[in-house]
């Protein structure tokens, strides 16, 4: 018994050996300062520390939760989210099997690059960009609505085009990162289904029906899972510096994230800021339990643990 | 061979990692051991009894890390003579002064002296990130009190504890506009006419038609916060008295709710529907004085003191005049600018003796203030005032010079471009404005904070807008209004009214 156990041991140490700086990282930077939560619960004082401070119940948590504006914010974060899974999954999926379907070698890097490029540009050299098409004087979508005979538009004053334009913005910068994810795993599918089912008379679209997409499940499962915990979360540099901070807009661009911001910014209360922290983590981990185990009702190999 | 291959390399990657961390450490050793290395050869000549103490100051504007070193071991020189005291100056720019202390403070690193930029006292004292001062103030700071009144010192004492230093410069504020000389000049317009804000209108329609390209009004970082309206804000947070230096009623009222606000937005509206103010001016994020020097812009308001002019000048690049609106007052928050001790000083009695030294030592606070003589200003004894040495000037110099930060600007020398006599001037402008009834008061805002998150919140959604004219005030003001109430201000306006009374009743 001992004489397998250690060669086993043996066996996988190499394994081992290279899981263990990402765990020593991952105990020292998520795990050791975990005790830290209860700053949340506290009246946080410079001179006692974190564990010294006096404590102050849930009185950090209730700012969240007391006005309208915490209700608008908490429906903005969750609605959100849940366009950009939504549309993120079907786009990148889309153009990932188009990708597949390309012929030519070096379009597909071509492509490949200019998709994923938005990606690594940093989001507030994106918001300027928006700022160069969104501007009431020079911006080129206005210059395109005079040259049509229609009136300038002040779109940073203008609260109802925003959801539309975030949604574009984000699925513009992040679509590239999860394409090539889903694109890494159906340069995986075996041919040879392929090759049967055109056999069988499969149409394009058949095949993408019922080979691809089953194919896909459990990344898309999992990719989404991962999303659903950060659902409570937000981009902070998509929320705050696209909109370019612009006080009218802030009922539909105002997220948990930039809301604490906002209002602690000037008070600067570590207690108030770590409870609305706290208030995301836990949502989200409940959010990703429950979640997974709706996925293990229908496939038991697609949930993520 | 492949295994052990594999195995030498998981154990590569892993003290390469352990490796990283432990550098980051030496690094920091190293660096603090560079500096006290510089110092133990010059302290070695003038040989002390005890170790001497290193006072860390971190203070605020755009200077390099060498000569911030230089100006800190001359500073050395002469605290190490009277005292046995080390100086160690850091200074961090104006963007992120704020956070930087803030982890400072929480790190527990070696700090001292601090100024108040961007920091609250109040908040800071209650959350025990500064120390309490009365004591270390009657034992090393004689020369400190000297300086400084009675009804200043009300404005920094909570709880019966003083927690900071005011610096002494111009304790009142007027309010005004600051406009481009040549294109004021370029237009038939008599200034004398102008008593009120409104007034101005003539003279806008005039630059515009003048100067098509220009808007005679811009926003100063996507903000318009300037109201030609005497009032104090009682310490921030909502709540202000308006025209208190009125002596009959000291009433804290919701300044949103005030004619005149509305009547200055009003204002603000329809000049930006004349295309007065320059179209969607909550979204720049260039200062005032940059717009006007490029010439996108005429005027912005300002706050109105000796030497304000000049300071206008240096902001644009070119002449500028500014016209009073609103006389001097005095307020609590005309002493906002103040030095703390942080609560991680080792030695909070030797960090007051700096503090003390700077207050009085002519030649400490110039070198503090201006830097290096030679290297960043020189001195024109006939005119007692400093000039730049060639080749350097205001944009280039690597040790900016920010007089209003330290704690004592009227000891130290004035610049050319001030004048000989600017501090006499501001010391007559201080004795000469008139006090608000309110001066001395402070706000303790820890019972509220809830509330002013939730209004902090909603003010960011209109203010901006409101003030640079971009929203329609008789649709958006009674919605900023009600949304304050539901938020919560009248609690706030209540408690600040409480603790105004009560500071009455106590006088």
């Amino acid at each position: 018994m001992r004489t397998s156990k250690l060669r086993k041991i043996k066996k996988y140490l190499p394994l081992y050996l290279m899981l263990a700086p990402g765990i020593i990282y991952l105990i020292i930077n998520n795990y050791m300062p975990m005790s830290g939560i209860v700053v949340a619960f506290k009246n946080y004082n410079y001179q006692k520390g974190i564990f010294a401070s006096p404590w102050n119940g849930i009185k950090n948590f209730i700012f969240l939760f007391r006005t309208n504006d915490a209700w608008i914010i908490t429906r903005n974060t969750i609605c959100y989210n849940l366009v950009f899974i939504i549309i993120g999954t079907v786009v990148s999926i889309t153009i990932s099997i188009i990708l597949s379907e390309l012929k030519a070698e070096r379009a597909k890097k071509a492509y490949q690059t200019v998709i994923l490029l938005p990606f690594l540009i940093s989001i507030v050299v994106v918001s300027y960009i928006v700022y160069g098409f969104l501007n009431t004087e020079y911006g080129n979508i206005n210059h395109l609505l005079v040259n049509a005979g229609k009136e300038k538009i002040s779109w940073y004053s203008t609260p109802g085009y925003w959801p539309f334009i975030l949604v574009i913005v984000n699925l513009w910068k992040n679509m590239g990162y999860n394409t090539v994810l889903y694109y890494a795993t159906l340069i995986g599918i075996d041919t040879s289904y392929y090759e049967a089912a055109v056999v069988d008379g499969a149409s394009r679209w058949q095949r993408i029906r019922y080979i691809t997409i089953p194919s896909l499940l459990p990344t898309i499962s999992i990719l989404t899972l991962m999303s659903v915990s950060k659902i409570f979360y937000s981009d902070f540099g998509l929320f705050y510096q696209v909109p370019m901070n612009s006080g009218p807009l802030l009922d539909v661009t105002n997220t948990i994230d930039t809301y604490v911001y906002r209002g602690l910014m000037e008070t600067s209360n570590i207690g108030m800021s770590a409870a609305a922290g706290v208030y995301q983590s836990i949502v989200g981990f409940i959010l990703v339990l429950l979640a997974n185990w709706l996925v293990g009702r229908f496939d038991k190999d697609s949930t993520l643990f | 061979m492949k295994r052990k291959l594999a195995v030498l390399l998981a154990m590569v990657m892993i003290v390469s990692v352990a490796g990283s961390c432990g550098s980051d450490n030496d690094i920091i050793t190293q660096n603090n051991g560079a500096s006290s290395g510089a110092e133990q050869s010059s302290s070695q000549v003038m040989s002390a009894a005890e170790e001497p103490y290193v006072c860390k100051i971190v203070s605020v504007g755009e200077a390099t890390t060498e000569a911030s070193d230089e100006v800190a071991a001359r500073a050395s020189e002469i605290l190490m003579e009277k005292y046995n005291i080390k100086i160690e100056l850091v200074r961090l720019g104006y963007g992120s002064f704020v956070s930087e202390v803030n982890l400072m403070l929480s790190s527990g690193e070696k700090l001292d002296l601090i100024p108040s930029f961007g920091i609250s006292t109040i908040t800071a004292a209650n959350t025990g990130q500064i120390l309490e001062l009365t004591d270390l103030i009657e034992e090393h700071g004689s020369s400190i009190k000297e300086h400084i009144t009675e009804g200043e010192w009300e404005c920094v004492t909570f709880g019966g504890g003083i927690y900071a230093v005011p610096n002494n410069k111009e304790k009142a504020q007027g309010y005004g506009i600051a406009m481009r000389k040549d294109m004021l000049e370029a237009v038939d317009f008599d200034i004398s006419t102008v008593t009120a804000e409104k007034d101005l209108e003539p003279l806008f329609e005039l630059i515009k038609e003048a100067f098509p390209e220009t808007y005679p009004l811009v926003s100063d970082r996507g903000q318009m916060g300037y109201h030609m309206v005497e009032r104090d804000e009682l310490g921030g947070d909502y709540g202000v008295v308006i025209n208190p230096t009125n002596a009959d009623r000291v009433e804290v009222v919701n300044y949103f709710e005030t004619p005149e606000y509305e009547e200055v937005i009003q204002l603000h509206y329809e000049w930006s529907q004349k295309g007065y103010i320059i179209p969607d001016a909550t979204t720049y994020t260039e200062d005032a004085g940059t717009l006007i020097g490029m010439g996108k812009g005429f005027a912005y308001y300002t706050n109105t003191k000796p030497g304000i002019d000049a300071e206008w000048e240096r902001k644009v690049g070119k002449e500028m005049v500014v016209l009073e609106l609103v006389s001097p007052f005095k307020t609590t928050s005309g002493v906002s600018n103040q030095w703390y001790i942080a609560h991680q000083s080792e030695d909070p009695e030797k960090a007051m003796i700096v503090l003390n030294e700077i207050y009085t030592n002519p030649e400490l606070s110039d070198l503090l203030i201006n830097g290096i003589e030679g290297q960043h200003y020189l001195r024109d004894e006939e005119n007692r005032v400093l000039v730049f040495p060639e080749g350097v000037d205001a944009s280039n110099t690597t040790y900016s010079s920010v007089a209003w930060v330290w704690p004592n600007e009227l000891v130290s020398t004035p610049w050319a471009a001030d004048g000989a006599d600017i501090w006499t001037l501001t010391d007559e402008f201080n004795k000469s404005a008139k006090e608000a009834v309110t001066l001395g008061f402070v706000w303790d805002n820890s019972a509220v904070l809830n509330e002013i998150t939730a209004c902090n919140n909603v003010k960011a959604k209109y203010e901006n807008a409101l003030n640079c004219g971009t929203l329609n005030p008789d649709e958006a003001l009674p919605k900023l209004i009600s949304e304050l109430k539901n938020a919560g201000i009248d609690v706030i306006i209540a408690e600040k009214q409480k603790q105004v009374d009560a500071w009455l009743a106590n006088r």
